[in-house]
């Protein structure tokens, strides 16, 4: 058996990696099947989905290594955020199935691409919109944009020189207006980009805007009272802090402000919506049921109000009406003299004169009392703190002062420290006053305009009456429908009738009155010569004449009525009868057939009014039959774009010929939709021609 | 430095309000935001709504658009430059009526397309009313000094104190051939005359240049031009002859037979004739073809005339009505009672306003022929007028015998006396006004007449239209023009204006059509199954296939129904608002 050493291994013989192979397949033949489980050897970006770990409870979990890290008080923190991540982090779910990832890539897609073309949507519709259109289009880069020349314009301005300036001082000077407003504009022009970005500015402000609507709107709904009364205290708060940053910054523009609030809160105050609201009055008004006392108290105050809103008749209005009145009576009547122009002038004037004579005595006379006034109460009440508001009181007063008053005081010679001071408020106050007049101007100038506006509204309201004639439309029924076994004759008599239906019955006024018996116009006599060559058989013609003159009429008139009638009456149909001879028409004695009233049954009555052109003109017989043969002429349908007859007959109103409208238009009318330049090559269009940003 | 670009968020300045500049508040920007509409729901809403921005943007930058292509200095030269104010009643006058109302157009694009032509429009009739400033020239008046009437003066002190050439229109030929008809072209350049007695001339009657001068050796009842002065017509004493301008006879048409009065239609290219014998035709010269012929019933026809509004004729009658005929229908369009008494004269106005007609029991009455209403005016002669004759002014010239009045203002107000009066020692025979010229043409039965009547005329002629003064370049020219623009005889109808009108009664009916459609049962088909071999297909496949076959045609036609029905299609898509129970409901699959 020399074969069998063959057999015997020695160590030095075996192949190790063999081996251990061997061995591992051994081992693993008892075990289930395992895949090498696929590792990672080199760190990459991409990682396939079949290589993705299954996690094994085998494994080494986070855990396992934060657990070190809890034992050191140093690391606690670390561990934390490794928990808090850990408990953050989850397996990704199962890729889905390829139908559906396709699906929602291609819904994406599309979701994106369509924004993409969405930019080309104004330049589709505009290209469609357009009349005509020229191929090749001018593509941007093709556009000569205009550079700003500074440098030019700065080489046009020129110095002058001094005999130039003196020879103009010398000139009269005369003021030039330059009222060209569109110079500014034209001077430099936009250039693209500029263009783009005022779009933007333009866009951007949209935005703004809308987004300010939308947050009033939605202010604007909310209903609940906190909320407004939170918001109103708020607005109070801020500006109550703004008004105290004012008086500390910028006194003068402190009072002004604290005028307007004053003035606001008088406003307020004056609409009397707050006329019952008070303290008082409501504990007057709680009490009032049972307490008289109250109650008369609230009718008291009641009458006062009442009192106090009631209107006042002017007395000098009044005598300024009647003077009105007198002069308008005495441009009437001749019998009263009236005084020449200088004398009512010098009246009317003098009038002035003297009223305002009196109200500055008036007025100076109060002035004086309230200062007398005034001085007594800070004597009294010097030490209590209402005499701040004393004072302001008196600003106020003193306000009213005209000033004739001031150069009084002036004049007196009695100078304060105190009067300074007041000297330079009221001044203060001046200038608010007329500033505030100047805007009140405006605004009364902006008044009358909205008023215009509003009339013009109505105007237009009024224009935009439907002008549209409303055509009348015979709709009445027939009392049956038709029988099979109508015969050509009812066939025809329906056809009569469908025209009556359908006849346009624009004309359908049916007053029976005969314009002409009305607008008969005189017969004149011409003063015409008499033709000498006629006068030959002057005897014979004559008694011609009186023959004619004698029988005229009767029978010309009579003929052409009657023609008249025929016509009419031959267009108009007839009833249709649908009776069968001989059904139900029974014969016997005792039996009277006028009595069957089943036979009405089968008559179909036609509509009794029948409109015609000529209805109401005697001497006019329009032929309706004849004029229906331009029909197959017609156009019977309204095409796609309009929606009316009227719309559609708007549209063709008018020829394009050049033998009806000038050269010039008609040469725009025939203007081709689509010129192509000869031998050009046309480039598709290029996203240079889209105005706005590509949205990422 | 540029211009800056004005920024949007700086406020107006006031100094009433100006903030102070070193205090806190945020500034506030103000809008207003009591009129504010409503937002639209969904992004192509919103899109529209940007879009409409956009081009209102786009508007305020078309200055700045030009700048692209004219330069600076061209720019401003044109935005200064004054426009001329048209007055409005020139406007009117050419003004093609209301617009499209642009609300009432399917689709945004349609709509700009059609505000597009509106502006067209406008711009057409703005141009048309400008041309106005181009009509220079007045119709001239015959003025007459205190104690004088323009009656009195004659055709000699008129041509003596007209200046030459139109002295040189006044003139007189002293012809032999009897009673004699004139006809002026439509550009009253040339004269056809026609004698009684055969004798039958052409000539351009400004120039005095004959063109041909023949006799035609039979009676000669009338004559007429046709589209050009290069061809007449000739009614002789049986037939209808067409002669070319050198006299030579070009056809003879045997098919209008004894005509007694002929009338051309420019603008459709048609002979009017109306016979002895109560025929009434239309020739069609252009083909060669008659357009239609029928009797009239109506007796002796002898007076004609036509209507150039609408291309109606008029036929005078022996019972004092005068009926109105188109090719197209054997009975009058209309008829209208004028007088009591036989008509012996009428003539409708060149721009189809006014009828005049006159009746042998001496009246002479003006009409409103658009309306078919009247008489406006009602005259009495002292003898009847057997002539009547409008001229482009509206005047009218009155025949009596020997004797010619033209009446100045006889439409809208009742004339008290003449205008012109002319006596001849002649009877006439007829007249024309020449257009363009101030010259009417009296044939009397010995010779023909022209008469200065001053202010007849229109003075400002469009060249496209009619030219006094073409070229033969020109009129071949026009010629081919108007063929081309030829106007077909069956749109003859007393209101010309109809053919750009909708037939709403059609359309009625055709939507009442479609709408009966929905209640109309499905046609039962009937099937015929073939016949086949035995042991294929027993009686009881027979039935099923009959059934199915059946239902298939039905759902067919149903569909057929809903796809003509636009009102169906739109009830299908509009969407019920989601019940409750929707939810329920599968989702339909894309």
């Amino acid at each position: 058996m020399s074969d069998d050493s063959d057999y015997q291994f020695t160590d030095d013989d075996v192949d190790d990696t063999n081996h251990s192979r061997i061995v591992e397949n051994v081992l693993s033949l008892n075990k289930a099947q395992n895949l090498k489980r696929p590792s990672r050897t080199e760190p990459t970006l991409q990682i396939s989905e079949f290589n993705l770990v299954k996690s094994v409870t085998g494994q080494l979990q986070i855990d396992d290594l934060t657990k070190v890290l809890k034992t050191r008080k140093k690391h606690a923190k670390v561990g934390e955020k490794v928990e808090r991540t850990k408990k953050k982090t989850h397996t990704l779910p199962k890729p889905l199935e390829k139908p559906q990832a396709e699906r929602i890539r291609r819904s994406v897609g599309y979701e994106k691409n369509r924004f993409l073309f969405d930019r080309w949507e104004a330049f589709v519709t505009s290209n469609r919109a357009s009349a005509h259109q020229v191929f090749p289009l001018d593509s941007v880069e093709n556009l000569k944009v205009e550079t700003k020349k500074a440098a030019d314009i700065a080489s046009t301005w020129t110095y002058k020189s001094d005999l130039q300036k003196e020879l103009e001082s010398l000139e009269n000077k005369v003021e030039v207006y330059n009222i060209d407003e569109n110079d500014k504009d034209d001077e430099f022009p936009l250039t693209l980009e500029e263009l783009k970005e005022k779009r933007q500015e333009a866009a951007k402000l949209r935005a703004h805007q809308s987004y300010k609507e939308a947050k009033a709107r939605r202010q604007n709904k909310i209903k609940s009272k906190k909320y407004h009364r939170i918001l109103r205290k708020e607005r109070i708060k801020q500006q109550l802090k703004e008004f105290e940053e004012l008086q500390k910054t910028n006194p003068e523009a402190a009072l002004k402000k604290l005028e307007e609030i004053e003035k606001a809160r008088a406003l307020e105050r004056f609409s009397l919506r707050h006329k019952g609201t008070g303290q008082w009055a409501k504990s007057k008004q709680v009490r009032a049921k049972y307490d008289k006392e109250s109650r008369q108290v609230l009718a008291q105050q009641l009458a006062i109000s009442r009192e106090l809103t009631q209107k006042q008749k002017h007395m000098e209005s009044e005598s300024e009406e009647e003077e009105l009145k007198i002069e308008e009576s005495s441009s009437n009547n001749p019998w009263i003299i009236k005084p020449d122009k200088e004398v009512s002038e010098f009246t009317s004037s003098y009038k002035q004169f003297w009223n305002e004579q009196n109200k500055n005595k008036e007025a100076i006379i109060q002035n004086d009392d309230d200062e007398q006034d005034n001085k007594i109460e800070e004597i009294v009440i010097n030490d209590k703190q209402e005499k701040v508001k004393q004072i302001k009181k008196k600003v106020k007063k003193n306000k009213v002062v005209p000033k004739n008053q001031q150069k009084l005081n002036n004049s007196s010679g009695d100078w304060d420290i105190d009067d300074i001071f007041d000297q330079a408020e009221k001044k203060v106050a001046e200038k608010l006053k007329n500033k505030l007049a100047k805007s009140n101007k405006v605004t009364n100038k902006l008044k009358p305009k909205n008023k215009k506006a509003t009339t013009k509204n109505n105007k237009k309201i009024d224009l935009s009456m439907p002008s549209q004639s409303k055509k009348q439309i015979i709709d009445e029924k027939m009392n049956e429908t038709t029988h099979k076994t109508t015969n050509n004759n009812t066939n025809n008599n329906i056809d009569a009738l469908k025209n009556i239906i359908n006849l346009d019955n624009s004309n359908t006024q049916s007053n029976n009155i005969d314009p002409e018996k009305f607008m008969k116009p005189k017969v004149t006599n011409l003063d015409s010569a008499l033709p000498s060559l006629i006068i030959e058989n002057e005897n014979n013609n004559n008694q011609k004449h009186v023959i004619m003159e004698a029988f005229e009429d009767n029978d010309i008139v009579e003929d052409f009525a009657k023609d008249k009638q025929e016509e009419v009456d031959q267009d108009k149909p007839q009833d249709i009868d649908l009776n069968l001879p001989g059904w139900g028409s029974w014969a016997g004695t005792g039996i009277d057939p006028k009595k069957q009233r089943k036979r009405k049954r089968f008559i179909i009555k036609m509509p009794e009014t029948m409109p015609r052109r000529d209805d109401n003109k005697g001497s006019l017989i329009i032929n309706e039959k004849a004029a229906a043969k331009i029909k197959p002429h017609l156009v019977s349908e309204v095409p796609f774009p309009f929606k009316t007859v009227k719309d559609y007959e708007a549209s063709i109103r008018t020829p394009i010929g050049n033998s009806f409208v000038p050269e010039l238009a008609y040469r725009r009318f025939i203007r081709p939709a689509v010129e192509t330049k000869m031998g050009a090559v046309i480039e598709p269009a290029t996203t240079s021609i889209l105005m706005g940003k590509p949205k990422k | 430095m540029g211009k800056l670009t004005p920024r949007y968020f700086t406020q107006p300045e006031n100094p009433s309000v100006d903030p102070p500049k070193n205090s806190k508040i945020p500034e506030i920007i103000q809008f207003d935001v009591s009129d504010v509409k409503k937002k639209p729901w969904g992004r192509r809403r919103e899109d529209n709504r940007t879009g409409k921005n956009h081009t209102k943007i786009t508007k305020k930058f078309d200055k700045n658009k030009s700048i692209f292509k004219t330069d600076k200095g061209e720019r401003k030269q044109q935005t200064q430059k004054k426009r001329y104010k048209v007055p409005k009643e020139w406007l009117d006058k050419y003004s093609k009526g209301e617009g499209v109302n642009l609300k009432k157009v399917k689709t945004n694009v349609h709509q700009k397309r059609i505000e597009h032509k509106e502006k067209q429009i406008q711009y057409a009739t703005d141009i048309a009313a400008k041309t106005e400033i181009l009509l220079t020239q007045d119709a001239g008046f015959l003025e007459a000094d205190g104690g004088e009437t323009t009656t009195q003066f004659t055709q000699k002190q008129i041509a003596e104190s007209v200046d030459i050439t139109a002295a040189s229109k006044s003139f007189q030929l002293n012809l032999e051939f009897g009673p004699y008809r004139s006809k002026y072209t439509k550009n009253g350049r040339h004269m056809v005359l026609g004698g009684k007695k055969g004798h039958v001339a052409a000539f351009d009657w400004v120039t005095k240049k004959l063109h041909c001068e023949i006799n035609v050796m039979e009676a000669v009842h009338d004559v007429s031009f046709l589209h050009l002065e290069t061809m007449f017509a000739v009614a002789q004493k049986d037939w209808v002859y067409i002669y070319d301008n050198q006299g030579i006879e070009l056809h003879c048409v045997k098919r209008l037979n004894k005509v007694s009065r002929m009338e051309f239609l420019p603008y459709h290219f048609l002979l009017g004739t109306c016979s002895d014998e109560g025929y009434l035709s239309w020739l069609d010269v252009s083909i060669g073809k008659l357009t239609s012929q029928y009797n009239t019933n109506l007796g002796r026809l002898s007076v004609l005339t036509q209507n150039p509004w609408n291309a109606c004729l008029c036929l005078g009658h022996a019972k004092g009505v005068v009926s109105m005929w188109s090719p197209n229908s054997r009975e009058p369009l209309a008829k209208m009672l004028c007088h009591k008494a036989p008509i012996v004269a009428a003539h409708v106005d060149p721009t189809g306003m006014y009828m005049a007609t006159s009746a042998s029991n001496r009246e002479l009455k003006i009409w409103d022929i658009r309306k078919l209403e009247g008489p406006v005016q009602e005259y009495k002669l002292v003898s009847a007028a057997t002539n009547l004759g409008f001229s482009q002014k509206k005047m009218l010239a009155v025949g009596m015998g020997n004797i010619v009045e033209v009446y100045r203002d006889c439409c809208t107000e009742a004339a008290k006396r003449p205008y012109l009066r002319h006596r001849f020692n002649n009877p006439i025979g007829n007249f024309n006004f020449c257009p363009y010229e101030d010259v009417l043409g009296v044939a009397t039965a010995r010779g023909f007449t022209s008469l200065l009547v001053p202010g007849s005329g229109e003075p400002n002629f469009d060249t496209y239209e009619a030219n006094p003064f073409q070229s033969k370049k020109q009129r071949q020219e026009s010629e081919v023009k108007a063929l081309l623009e030829k106007i077909q005889p069956e749109l003859i109808t007393l209101d010309p204006t109809v053919i750009a009108e909708v037939d709403v009664a059609t359309l009625r009916d055709k939507v009442d059509a479609k709408k009966k459609l929905l209640y109309v049962k499905p046609p039962k088909i009937n099937y015929e199954p073939r016949n086949k071999a035995k042991g294929k297909g027993g009686s009881v496949k027979l039935a099923r296939n009959k059934k199915i076959l059946r239902e298939e045609a039905k759902k067919e036609f149903i569909q057929a129904t809903k796809d003509i029905l636009p009102e169906a299609k739109d009830s299908k898509k509009k969407k019920k608002p989601f019940n409750v129970l929707d939810r329920f409901v599968p989702k339909k699959k894309v």
